[in-house]
């Protein structure tokens, strides 16, 4: 008897992106477990079986994960995304125009530069906005992909990636943006961090703090990046093995049901409370069309 | 063809039991082989074609030396790599 945490990973796996080989790494996990689970009585042999299949399940996940991350095509799909983003840095420094701020002189305001390294603090927070969609288009341009490309390995590399630039490199690239406006204007010392400031372990410690509601909805928000960078980078492969239609259907339209919070305005309730359900209506629809797109094609 | 260390420790067990699960193999390992990693390793030497493998009704396969995975074995107990992967 397997019972209920054997279903939730079983429907977990079957939802994760990988090719056959990987798929039957899994089917064995699993077949293992239930041997396993037939095999003992009582519960906590069978938390302790459910335990070792998890673990073993995990150390599948990650060995996948880091074939497909580090093989040819995996390379190129992480690489395509890292260049995208360098490009968008690139583009953000070029074409910011606020490369000055006033400040009170002795008679009247002064134009002082905010210089390079203030233009890339501030263009950080920027890119990372802008990631879910370099994602997708990073990874759906270009050639077609007729064999099938490895996506659970990239999206996982980009989710860690995500974890460190929402949890902590983005709050730190704010803070020092900051700070360097504060010096700009004649302030000394440091400043007191905002919401955006604070890492994503601080957001968790404040949960049980007066701030509960600001905590909540700006760890939802991270989250919600930091998810949707791996799952626009699969969706986007998915569109790129696609043709025709098919493929014109699953680049537009996943990204306009995932462009829903944002144009309702993402920091506002409704943009919290659609998030999720955007992003994984986007996911349903690329498999709707994806499934469809096999059917016709057979 | 390069063999790398945990593969010849397959390839040996499986010269050694016969046909085995690959939980049989992690326990006959006594360690050294994981669970779950152990199918990924399985896989690529089923693409290399050192062993191959027979789906069972319960879900599982049961792994076999191939030709390949014969001749591969042949030449470490030659180069006396088989005795460093059994200990």
């Amino acid at each position: 008897m397997t019972g209920p945490i054997y279903a939730v990973v079983r429907t977990l796996l079957s939802v994760l992106p990988v090719d056959h080989s990987g798929r039957r790494v899994f089917d064995e996990t699993l077949a293992d477990w239930r041997r396993e689970a037939a095999n003992v009585s009582g519960h906590l042999a069978r938390l302790a079986v459910s335990v070792r299949a998890i673990v073993s399940v995990v150390r599948g996940v990650v060995m996948i994960s880091a074939r497909e991350a580090f093989n040819r095509h995996g390379l190129a799909s992480l690489g395509r995304l890292g260049a995208w983003s360098a490009m968008a840095v690139l583009l953000f420094v070029a074409f910011n125009f606020n490369r000055a701020i006033p400040v009170q002189g002795v008679h009247h305001a002064l134009q002082r530069a905010i210089g390079l390294e203030a233009i890339v603090l501030g263009s950080v927070s920027w890119v990372v906005a802008l990631l879910p969609l370099l994602a997708f288009m990073s990874a759906a341009s270009g050639r077609q992909h007729t064999a099938r490309i490895p996506r659970l390995g990239p999206a996982v590399v980009a989710g860690v990636v995500m974890l460190g630039a929402m949890g902590w490199a983005m709050p730190a690239a704010n803070q020092a943006w900051r700070e360097t406006m504060f010096a700009l204007n004649g302030g000394t010392g440091p400043i007191a961090q905002g919401i955006n400031e604070r890492s994503m372990v601080e957001l968790v410690g404040l949960l049980t703090s007066s701030q509960f509601s600001s905590a909540a909805s700006a760890l939802n928000l991270r989250l919600v990046f930091i998810v949707a960078v791996p799952v626009l980078l699969v969706l986007g492969l998915t569109a790129r093995s696609l043709g025709g239609r098919w493929r014109l259907a699953a680049s537009v339209l996943p990204l306009l049901v995932f462009a829903i919070p944002f144009m309702v305005r993402i920091d506002s309730p409704y943009g919290h409370a659609s998030s999720w359900p955007a992003l994984i209506a986007a996911v349903l629809l690329t498999r709707a069309i994806e499934r469809r797109a096999a059917r016709v094609t057979a | 063809m390069k063999v790398p260390p945990t593969e010849q420790l397959i390839l040996s067990l499986l010269s050694t039991d016969g046909a085995s699960y690959g939980l049989q193999l992690v326990e006959s390992s006594r360690g050294r082989l994981k669970r779950g990693g152990i199918y990924v390793t399985l896989g690529k030497m089923e693409e290399k074609g050192l062993v191959s493998s027979s789906l069972q009704a319960d879900g599982r396969r049961i792994y076999e030396l191939r030709g390949l995975g014969h001749r591969a074995l042949a030449a470490m107990e030659i180069m006396g790599d088989v005795s460093g992967a059994r200990s």
